[in-house]
């Protein structure tokens, strides 16, 4: 049939094409979930309908024959729904988000064998969608009895979750595109995607590459205005002088005879002559650089906004996942969205998928306590899980992520940082509130119990911030005990284009990108201090260190007899710093170049721009200045992760597995990884072992003869010895009850076979032992 | 005007001057396919002078020569990085060879043309005093270099009868440590 390039296209526009449908697909189901007028909902299984009817005929076309089955019997389901004119019950609801899930998985697996389809969840789900489509009347029925036919993870606990705009008006009033967010006006939404037979897919990167290229005329107007501002200071000059030649000339001609007479008529023509031309060419360059500036300014307006989508797309999968994971963890949770309406650069919401996606995670994971645990504390059984989206700024988008769990144990964090030797007993009190709640995002840091695949292995505040910091945004959080932990990212809008200072330090210049600072002063010698050994001034009542660019830099210092310097101020809290440079040479729009791919992290700097001059300048890197300037004005910088690394000993594990298969896999595994490994048959075997010689981990299964992982877990904590003894569980009962009962007999991390890959097994190992 | 540049062709000396050269050139390249395909492994390698040395390198990735500007200084790199150029829009580095195979001798001298070298992914460009020669070796005309231990030796393929160094470009391309990939500890 169809092989090689051709299916390899197909395939990627058949990638493509599912990922618009699924999410569509996805929030119609989620509507449905939360109930509608009936009017709506006919709207609502319509579009589903459409919308798995087209899947079923592209996947046809790309030979995915499962996928094709699975999509038929929907189908048909849906048409009995559409037919009848049918309203499935909640129940029926949350099974067909389950179908969802399912189609989902048989999409990405791309196996073109009808042999998929002949999984559990995938059998039942086409099972249970004939006897449907067989007996309709279920469908309506509030019953009970479709539960049991839900893939298992589903059936227990139901959840809502509500996406609704909070009350208080939050939503952007320019929000009209946004109709989910009014059951009114729901039924528009059918008709808005039919539009889309309007639109062109085009690769983004391609895309990109135009909005580079179409961004290098703004260094062609910058240099065509420094052109047409020399001509005009030429023209102006040589009018001047032949302002002033004409005066000599008038002097002259009263004693000058008639040869010299002559020549100076001829002379002064050919002057007025040059005259003229050159003012019509400073007026006609003018003109050009004014015409050219605007059509630069339109064009590349109207790029960048063709390159900012709504939040709203990236935040469409939100609802469903927060879903999903309260259900995993036995956790009841409203997620509610305001301001989706706003817009952002399309790569920054690509970047920025994850480390929303991370933090969502966490609360669901960390945040939020179990019903049972929100009750005893006086709050509703469920818990809150919030985005709000403003825009502060022209050119600034603020993010808050919230939830109203458990916030962040001050105790246990401190304990965590003691234990990671990251700072010392004094210094750890000396630290106030918001210092401490800084170390979060310090790698490492996970003040989780237990380690599960959800989250908890403490390396993703690290990246959310490194990430949000490479996008020139900040990110800062507050947190209180049992009232909750709230984010606030503050992140650019549009990706390219900036607002930067010119500075000079050492004879250079750079550019430092204008949201980094926070203020621009003048400061006299005389104001500066040395406390300590080290250079302060006061600003806003408070000493705060001052150091020069140049030292930031590791440019050399150059002694210039100087009284006044400007200096930014730059950073919040207890993380404020003053940089003093030689000279300041104004603001300007300024577009960033990425350093190529020899230089991918240099320190202090983040990449180049072009001057209007044409002179390249490198941008300099605000969040890590702040960083160099505190290291180096305290003389001693916070011990690094990678110091630690360095002196590294050959680790034991003691792995207990009662299969012979697993138990080889993974000592090899761990063999290959450096661990020295010692194996026990069972969980009676293991403990004799333990008992024989302490390893540094325990790695165990928990169903096994003689004695399984919870008892292992359970006696191991009970000896003096081994009580603080690292424990993984491995296991394929992934319930939250089984978390928990790994949690009650002390378990540091429990991981689910099913999500088990060495990658992550050896992760966690990494980060207990 | 016309006239006069025909009148100065016209001169018989010129004219015959004009002849021979135009014979050399042909013969010059007559000679230089007939060596080619002649001696099939052979390969072009361009010759460089950097701060006295001189060394050769495959012409396949050699990109481009430039005579560039300014090089941008990049504050808080290692050394053999001298800086950035902007080759038409895009920021490439620029390294400095002898500074970075650890190479003694006079650095100071001005390094006049950029020799850009590409295999697609990676690209840099590397300073030279200057363009002195491309020249055809067999692969068994590079003779092994009696192994010093010096880091120069690690990225050179051997040396010619014209004792000129062959630099292993894409060892020198593929190499990790001419990568700049740090973060302020914290």
């Amino acid at each position: 049939m169809i092989s090689g390039d051709l299916r390899t296209r197909l395939l990627g526009a058949f990638r493509g094409e599912c990922r618009e449908r699924l999410l569509v697909l996805s929030s119609d189901l989620m509507k449905m979930e939360m109930g509608a007028n009936e009017e709506n909902i006919r709207l609502l299984i319509e579009s589903s309908y459409r919308e798995v009817h087209s899947l079923k005929g592209a996947a046809r076309a790309v030979g995915l024959s499962a996928v094709e089955k699975f999509c038929q019997t929907f189908e048909s389901f849906f048409s009995v729904l559409k037919k009848n004119s049918l309203v499935p019950s909640k129940v029926v609801c949350g099974v067909m988000v389950g179908w969802l899930d399912i189609l989902e998985e048989l999409i990405t697996n791309e196996d073109g064998s009808a042999s998929s389809l002949s999984t559990g969840p995938a059998m039942v789900a086409l099972a249970k969608m004939d006897e449907f489509v067989g007996s309709p009347e279920l469908i309506t029925a509030e019953s009970d009895g479709p539960r049991t036919e839900t893939p298992p993870a589903k059936k227990t606990i139901a959840t809502s979750v509500k996406n609704d705009v909070e009350p208080d008006g939050k939503l952007d009033d320019s929000a009209p595109e946004e109709p989910e967010n009014s059951p009114a006006a729901e039924p528009q939404i059918p008709t808005a995607r039919m539009s889309m037979g309007d639109t062109v897919r085009v690769d983004s990167s391609f895309l990109t590459g135009l909005l580079l290229q179409a961004e290098e005329l703004l260094s062609s107007r910058n240099s065509q205005e420094i052109r047409a501002s020399e001509v005009n200071e030429l023209n102006s000059k040589f009018s001047d002088f032949s302002r002033f030649f004409h005066d000599l000339l008038v002097e002259n001609k009263k004693s000058a005879d008639e040869g010299d007479d002559l020549v100076y008529v001829k002379m002064e023509e050919k002057m007025n002559s040059f005259a003229k031309r050159l003012g019509l060419l400073a007026s006609s360059t003018q003109k050009a650089h004014r015409d050219l500036s605007s059509k630069v300014d339109t064009l590349l307006g109207e790029f960048k906004s063709s390159m900012l989508l709504p939040f709203s797309s990236l935040l469409e999968v939100f609802p469903r996942m927060v879903r999903t994971l309260s259900i995993e963890t036995g956790k009841q949770c409203y997620f509610k969205m305001s301001g989706e309406a706003v817009r952002i650069d399309r790569r920054i919401l690509e970047l920025l998928h994850d480390p929303l996606m991370h933090m969502v995670r966490n609360s669901v994971g960390h945040g939020l306590e179990t019903p049972d645990e929100r009750i005893a504390k006086g709050k509703g059984p469920a818990g809150n899980i919030y985005f709000e989206i403003t825009q502060t700024d022209r050119d600034i988008v603020k993010v808050i992520v919230g939830d109203d769990g458990r916030g962040i144990d001050f105790a246990k964090l401190k304990g965590l940082v003691l234990k990671q030797g990251l700072l010392s007993t004094q210094e750890t009190d000396e630290l106030d509130h918001s210092a401490l709640l800084e170390l979060i995002f310090l790698s490492g840091m996970s003040t989780s119990d237990i380690i599960t695949d959800i989250s908890g292995r403490g390396l993703g505040m690290a990246i959310v911030r490194d990430r949000v910091e490479s996008l020139g945004g900040s990110v800062t959080i507050a947190s209180e005990m049992n009232k909750g932990t709230r984010f606030t990212l503050k992140i650019p809008v549009a990706l390219t284009s900036f607002r930067g200072i010119v500075v000079e330090a050492a004879g250079r210049k750079f550019v430092v990108p204008k949201s980094g600072v926070t203020k621009v002063l003048l400061v006299r010698q005389n104001e500066i201090e040395a406390v300590g050994g080290k250079e302060t001034i006061i600003y806003h009542g408070k000493p705060i260190p001052i150091i020069t660019l140049s030292d930031i830099l590791e440019l050399g210092s150059v002694n210039k007899e100087k009284t006044t310097f400007p200096v930014f101020i730059m950073g919040e809290g207890v993380k404020t710093v003053a940089v003093s440079m030689d000279e300041l040479h104004g603001e300007q729009n300024v577009m960033a170049k990425p350093m190529g791919p020899l230089l991918q992290k240099v320190r202090n700097v983040s990449g180049f721009t072009m001057l209007g001059t044409g002179m390249l300048v490198p941008i300099l890197h605000g969040p890590d200045m702040i960083r160099t300037s505190l290291g180096v004005s305290s003389g001693t910088k916070v011990q690094s992760f990678s110091h630690q690394q360095g002196v590294k000993q050959i680790k034991t594990v003691l792995v207990a597995e009662d299969s012979i298969t697993s138990r080889t896999l993974l000592k090899n595994v761990l063999e290959a990884a450096g661990y020295n490994v010692v194996t026990a048959v069972d969980g009676l075997d293991a403990l004799n072992r333990l008992k024989a010689e302490l390893p540094d981990i325990l790695v165990s299964d928990v169903e096994m003869p003689h004695m399984d992982g919870f008892t292992l877990t359970a006696e191991v904590r009970k000896m003096q010895k081994s009580a603080s003894l690292p424990i993984i569980l491995v296991t394929s009962l992934g319930s939250q009850e089984h978390r928990e009962k790994g949690v009650d007999a002390g378990a540091d991390a429990y991981i689910i076979k099913s999500s088990f890959d060495q990658g992550n097994l050896l992760e966690v190992i990494q980060r207990l032992a | 005007m016309k006239d006069k540049t025909v009148k100065f062709i016209d001169y018989k000396s010129d004219r015959e001057l004009l002849m021979n050269r135009a014979k050399k050139l042909a013969l010059k390249v007559t000679s230089d396919h007939a060596e080619v395909v002649q001696d099939k492994s052979s390969r072009d390698y361009v010759q460089f002078s950097a701060g006295g040395d001189v060394f050769a390198i495959e012409t396949s990735i050699v990109k481009e020569v430039l005579e560039p500007d300014e090089i941008v200084d990049v504050p808080c790199t290692p050394d053999f990085i001298r800086g950035v150029v902007s080759l038409r829009g895009h920021i490439c580095s620029v390294i400095d060879l002898r500074i970075f195979l650890g190479l003694s001798g006079d650095t100071s001298k001005s390094n006049s043309m950029i020799l850009f070298l590409s295999t697609g992914e990676i690209e840099f460009g590397i300073l030279v005093d200057e363009i002195t020669d491309v020249f055809p070796v067999s692969k068994e005309d590079i003779k092994q270099l009696p192994t010093g231990g010096a880091s120069s030796d690690r990225y050179s393929l051997g040396i010619t009868e014209g004792r000129v160094v062959i630099l292993d470009g894409e060892k020198l391309l593929a190499d990790p440590l001419l990568i700049v990939n740090e973060a302020i500890s914290r």
